[in-house]
């Protein structure tokens, strides 16, 4: 048996008796909600995790099979439920892991209370009936760079290794990595990110969601926010004054605030 | 102050200053010159706007995040997007600091045009190197593991067919030797009883009902077995199936056998899926008898069927294969006494039943696991005593082509 607090390098802090669990997006690990969960460690017990393949997880547990579809992501995220036997917990997901959240959700339905959303999109991809943001050869374009620009990519993905040749013991301390080390994984990762298709999912998702919408935010533009509205049943829809992608670092305080109103809610 | 102005103009590398919400507060005349801009067209602009698309991605996923999370980056490399649409390869160092309330982002920004070629042959030579070296350790690999997995499951495969014949001629075997007498006992026991053979007396008639109803258990249990025993014998095609009209029509044959009253059966979604039929129907009679037999007394029974479609691992017992394909996921729940979920893997075990069922025989759930796996599916039950009772049935909704 797996160790999966190892392998998905799972942190718990907080006192409460309902769990939220963060998931964190494509891109970097569990460091993107330290501005975030310490608002609610009081009231509830908090769930902190790197997917395999990112952040402090064991990269020696990446399957390229299993994480080709956000689904092996998924299995990450229920695997952690059942070790936890978590029961009615708060999912808060960024981007992509909205979707995981949501495929969690419905093969394991009791696992979960509440979704939280953040910067959410079914689909990135444009096409005659749907608006995701980008085009294909957009899209292409990425995996090609990630492609291509390997060692940019490897200088840029592993920026904490600093040479220290006087402490040579320090480096290792050092190189705790925030982001995606392995750019072999995280082009992976963007490939099982951009090409997905989930809008088909939305309507076996029951459980309450909150949609975080930032203004201006070109990886899930608003109308890809409005569209998930009127496809999620139980949903509803906060248009934030943060802009960008990542209103859990620009926007902390407001971030807190409309999750803890929709917590509040019943 | 002008000085500094004009001193950062003058640098050999582009400069830039934004803000938390990416707008550019200050940009220097050498990055103005590479990206073919003038000032007023950048100020208060995203800095979005002078990124690819792939590079903006980059942004938002990692250059962004790092830089708030770390306050500082170095040997970042992007592409930046020139006014006339020419792609400038660059290298970006940035700094996070405090500039009054506000987060300022700066960064200095160099063109990396010769170091991209020699990095271009680098990331060319050593792709090369790696892609033959993992192919060829990859291929030996594989190949050993093929040979190593082609003789164990052949192995598996005459182990399964012999025990699955034995399995079925055991089985006919034992009903038919089982059955026999035990049709023989009953039929005579009724005679005797209704030719008066046996004296009537009070003590008597107790003794008699208890025979009486150990005689029909058996009989229940030994017609039960073989049901069992004949699902494993099926030599029913393949067909197409659709989760609502099995369902429905597993419920119209209940409903007129047993004469149920007071149900409510709710079917939603429907999606089609490679099953045999005959089994199936089956199997949804068996789910809805245990939900009538373990029903709330003095409400109505409600079932609430729904089936969506699931993608679902298709390897279920080798470990670290992945293929992930669509699945019906069909959810059958009631609103009946349900069970203390800790003895949710005991209920469908052969035989096993709860103590609170008298009636039953044990078999409903092992048959419908039976069913299920037999068509490399998965069932399991969620249940809350007092609540009701989910069962959960995940099927592949493409059948694999048999073996044998």
């Amino acid at each position: 048996m797996t160790d999966i607090f190892k392998r998905n390098n799972v942190n718990i802090f907080g006192t409460g008796s309902k769990t939220m669990l963060f998931a964190h997006g494509f891109g970097c690990g569990q460091q993107m909600w330290r501005n975030i969960w310490p608002a609610f460690q009081d009231e509830y017990r908090i769930v902190l995790f790197d997917y395999v393949g990112s952040g402090n997880s064991d990269a020696n547990a990446y399957n390229p099979e299993r994480y080709r579809n956000l689904n092996g992501y998924a299995e990450d995220v229920l695997e952690i439920c059942e070790a936890l036997n978590l029961k009615d917990a708060i999912f808060v997901g960024h981007s992509v892991s909205s979707i995981v959240g949501m495929l969690a959700s419905i093969k394991e339905p009791a696992y979960f209370d509440k979704l939280v959303l953040v910067g959410p999109s079914p689909r990135y991809i444009n096409n005659p009936e749907y608006v995701g943001g980008f085009e294909r050869a957009d899209i292409e374009e990425l995996l090609d760079t990630m492609d291509k620009n390997y060692i940019g990519w490897a200088n840029f993905l592993a920026p904490a290794i600093m040479q220290n040749p006087d402490q040579p013991e320090l480096a290792a301390e050092l190189t705790e990595s925030f982001c995606s080390t392995d750019p072999v994984i995280a082009r992976q990762f963007a490939e099982a990110t951009f090409l997905s298709d989930n809008r088909q999912d939305l309507a076996y998702v029951n459980h309450p969601c909150l949609i975080l919408q930032c203004s201006d935010d070109m990886i899930a533009p608003l109308p890809v926010g409005e569209y998930l509205h009127s496809n999620l049943t139980n949903s509803s829809l906060v248009v934030m004054q943060a802009t960008g992608h990542c209103p859990h670092l620009s926007a902390p305080q407001e971030t807190v605030a409309y999750i803890r109103q929709f917590l509040a809610q019943d | 102050m002008e000085q500094a102005e004009q001193l950062l103009d003058n640098l050999p590398c582009g400069y830039i200053i934004f803000n938390d919400r990416g707008e550019i507060n200050y940009i220097n005349q050498t990055l103005l010159h590479i990206v073919g801009y003038a000032s007023d067209e950048l100020l208060g602009q995203k800095v979005e706007k002078l990124l690819t698309v792939s590079s903006r991605i980059f942004y938002q996923t990692h250059l962004f995040p790092l830089l708030t999370l770390k306050s500082e980056v170095t040997e970042i490399f992007l592409t930046l997007k020139a006014k006339n649409g020419t792609h400038v390869p660059v290298m970006l160092n940035g700094k996070r600091t405090l500039a009054g309330t506000e987060q300022a982002y700066t960064c200095v920004i160099s063109t990396v045009w010769e170091r991209q070629k020699y990095e271009q042959q680098l990331i060319e030579a050593r792709q090369g190197y790696q892609q033959a070296l993992e192919d060829n350790q990859s291929l030996k690999d594989l190949s050993d593991r093929l040979q190593q997995e082609q003789h164990k499951l052949d192995q598996k495969l005459v182990e399964v067919a012999r025990t699955k014949q034995e399995y079925v001629q055991l089985g006919k075997v034992l009903m038919h030797d089982l059955q026999e007498p035990v049709r023989k006992i009953s039929f005579y026991f009724e005679r005797a009883l209704s030719k008066k053979l046996v004296p009537t007396s009070a003590e008597n008639a107790e003794l008699l009902a208890k025979i009486g109803k150990s005689v029909s258990r058996l009989r229940l249990v030994a017609d039960s077995v073989q049901r069992f025993v004949a699902i494993e014998d099926e030599k029913e095609p393949v067909t197409e199936l659709w989760s609502d009209q099995l369902v429905t029509a597993a419920a119209n044959d209940f409903m007129t056998a047993t004469g149920t009253q007071d149900v409510q059966l709710h079917v939603g979604g429907s999606i089609a899926f490679q099953g045999r039929a005959a089994v199936f129907k089956t199997l949804f009679y068996e789910l809805i008898a245990n939900a009538v037999r373990f029903r709330k007394q003095g409400i109505p029974l409600i079932m609430n069927v729904r089936s969506i479609t699931v993608q679902e691992n298709v390897f279920q017992s080798t470990v670290d294969k992945y293929l992930y394909s669509d699945h019906v996921q069909i959810e059958f729940t009631d609103n009946g006494i349900g069970f203390d979920q800790r003895f949710a893997s005991y209920v469908s075990g052969l035989f096993n039943k709860m103590k609170n069922d008298e009636e039953g025989v044990g078999l409903g759930l092992a048959l419908c696991e039976q069913i299920v796996v037999r068509h490399y599916g998965k069932i399991s039950a969620r249940s809350a005593e007092g609540v009701g009772t989910t069962i959960k049935i995940v099927l592949p909704v493409v059948q694999p082509k048999p073996f044998f």
